[in-house]
């Protein structure tokens, strides 16, 4: 006959061993909870600000694909520029695999008011193909973005106020023509946007694709597609699709662009694996200790159960259920913590104190957290484990007591 | 016939002090299935060692000892488990209970390993409750139930199985005598009605009654062996 001891049995006594010493047992799974919720929020505050700054950077220029001559990226002069597309391009730029698509320029130049001048990006772009999540979608707080005809200047409202000028006055804007000659157009000021991120309202420059063509001396030409996949999980065969058909040119993804922010969102899953296994560690040795000592003031009590006929692996299964039950405690309250500490920030919190920090890193100075569901399985996944694994020499310990010699011990 | 136990030269040694102490020194014996032994002697000369040793929770240094016609030898721990819990019930010196579970519970734990459905494990505690005196006690937990409540509460644990063999540490111990006599006289039924083996280890005069051989031990030694007649 071997022993049997039911899964109900085995939990139901351990959870009454949890409370012999209900101190002890009420701190250690404090600070589990508090570790817990801990480790949660901070990683919705991570992905949050990770996805923030994600969209900040991918709204400046959009596209999930662009497409450039060879050389644009390392020197994005009017040099390196395409004609509208036609032909087969056209065709496939219109094809099912693509949501839509746009011509944009985009050069560097010389913006100045009667007071002041600066460096900027000039960006040409046609209006009607944008469409949504792009730069247009930045708050405007004067006047009107541009028409596909527009002759005006939208500004970002930080360039504003460095330039010393307002909304309607003229500024000059200078760079260098397709001729290789100065080219400069004086335009009107039309629209003030106001971005998460002063850096962006002070660098980009937006007008009309027709009139930067006109400025440039550079008529149909353009120096980026730009464009949005139908499904983004299928990037690559898009990508692969139009590397074919324009052998030549540099065709890349978003995440190619932004490699730093591709990079960051990469990592993301192992930066918060090494975040939860390294604050586990500390919680670690509190709780083998308790393990211990639980186990330690109960030795003569697993003597008797061994005496009675159960078996050592029945016993460290024990101690096994027991951690188990604190550590779902623990995890059941942490997990309550942070989705209530959550749930109070889901509109994000103003940190517009830090605004210049935030924007050092490209963030905005508001953080809305990112809640993921995988995330809290990781985290509680991992936290399990690693507590079953650290009460593993305990239960072996307990399972491996000579029954006479735990029996008979003072 | 198998014998119940078989003890042959059993030593068993321990170092206390730089000391050499004789728990058993050659002890050899054989108890016969449905016997009622009581073992007697001194305090340390040796009882509750060999307890232990027929009860596999210590192994002798040197020796055979089988029990059931099993070598106990030749068992590994967790076959030593299954042996005592399907043959042999433990009545230990101290109550040994326990703590966090009921009275009833106690008694019970037994029967859950054994794997007997939960009517029935309420059933058979409840009679065992009965029959040690502590009807609608069944609820309280060890620290609510007195010494010799808890003492009653473990040999009922050792004998609701209905064990081949009884091993008893001074089960009378901590119990008044009226207790006592209920108890031994409840030994002595379940002796004669199912034919399970008793060795009581007591110096317990109200044991000797019941019992009906008398081992008596001095220095590991077994210095006297009889049987014990009764009017």
């Amino acid at each position: 006959m071997s022993a049997k001891l039911p899964t109900t049995h085995l939990l139901a006594l351990a959870w009454r061993n949890l409370w012999r010493n209900s101190e002890r047992s009420v701190v250690m799974i404090g600070a589990l909870a508090i570790a817990v919720a801990a480790m949660l929020f901070l990683i919705a505050m991570m992905r949050g600000l990770l996805n923030d700054m994600s969209q900040q950077n991918l709204r400046a220029l959009p596209g999930d694909l662009q497409i450039h001559q060879p050389g644009y990226l390392d020197d994005p002069s009017i040099d390196y520029r395409m004609p509208w597309p036609s032909g087969d391009l056209l065709a496939e730029l219109d094809g099912v695999g693509v949501a839509r698509w746009s011509g944009r320029l985009s050069v560097g130049a010389m913006v100045a008011s009667e007071r002041e001048a600066r460096g900027i990006q000039l960006i040409g772009y046609v209006p009607s193909r944008e469409g949504q999540n792009s730069f247009n979608e930045w708050r405007l707080i004067d006047g009107d973005w541009p028409s596909d005809d527009s002759k005006g200047v939208v500004v970002g409202a930080s360039l504003l106020e460095k330039l010393d000028t307002q909304l309607g006055k003229r500024i000059v804007l200078t760079s260098q023509g397709a001729d290789g000659e100065i080219a400069d157009i004086g335009a009107r000021i039309i629209g003030v946007y106001r971005a998460e991120m002063a850096q962006l309202e002070e660098r980009l420059v937006y007008m009309a694709l027709p009139a930067m063509q006109s400025m440039l001396r550079s008529p149909d030409d353009i120096q980026q597609i730009a464009i949005f996949s139908r499904d983004p999980s299928r990037l690559l065969d898009v990508q692969s699709r139009f590397q074919q058909l324009l052998p030549s040119a540099d065709i890349q993804r978003w995440d190619q662009l932004n490699s730093y922010l591709s990079a960051m969102l990469d990592n993301m899953d192992a930066i918060i694996t090494v975040l939860i296994v390294v604050m586990f560690i500390t919680l670690a040795f509190g709780l083998v200790n308790t393990l211990v000592m639980a186990i330690f003031e109960r030795v003569k009590e697993i003597g008797l159960m061994l005496a009675l006929g159960l078996k050592p692996t029945q016993i460290a299964l024990m101690i096994l259920a027991e951690t188990l039950v604190l550590l779902l405690l623990g995890i059941a309250i942490g997990n309550a913590a942070a989705g209530l500490a959550l749930l109070s920030l889901r509109d994000g919190i103003d940190l517009s104190a830090m605004a210049e920090g935030f924007a050092m890193i490209g963030a905005a100075p508001s953080l809305t957290p990112q809640f993921l569901w995988r995330d809290l399985w990781m985290c509680n996944g991992i936290v399990s484990v690693l507590g079953l694994a650290c009460s593993l020499l305990p239960a072996w310990r307990a399972a491996h007591y000579s029954p006479i010699e735990a029996l008979y011990r003072d | 016939m198998t014998n119940a136990v078989h003890c042959h030269q059993l030593c068993r040694k321990f170092h206390q002090g730089g000391q050499t102490i004789h728990g058993l020194d050659h002890v050899d014996f054989d108890v016969a299935a449905g016997e009622f032994i009581c073992l007697t002697g001194p305090s340390g000369s040796g009882k509750t060692t060999l307890l232990n040793a027929i009860g596999g929770l210590d192994r002798p240094d040197s020796g055979d000892i089988a029990v059931g016609g099993v070598s106990l030898n030749t068992l590994d721990q967790g076959a030593l488990a299954d042996l005592r819990l399907a043959h042999i019930g433990f009545v230990f010196q101290s109550y040994n209970l326990i703590p966090v579970l009921s009275a009833r519970e106690n008694i019970e734990f037994i029967l859950l390993m054994q794997g007997v459905d939960a009517t029935e494990r309420h059933r058979l505690a409840d009679d065992m409750l009965r029959e040690v005196g502590l009807e609608g006690l069944g609820s309280r937990r060890p620290s609510e139930l007195s010494g010799g409540q808890q003492q009653r509460v473990a040999v009922a644990r050792a004998i609701v199985s209905r064990p081949t063999l009884v091993l008893a540490d001074e089960p009378t111990a901590n119990l008044d005598s009226h207790t006592a006599e209920q108890l031994m006289a409840l030994f002595a039924e379940l002796n004669l009605r199912h034919g399970t083996t008793f060795i009581v280890a007591s110096h317990d005069p109200r044991v000797q009654h019941f019992a009906r051989r008398l081992i008596r031990m001095q220095d590991g030694k077994i210095i006297e062996d009889h049987p014990l007649a009764h009017d």
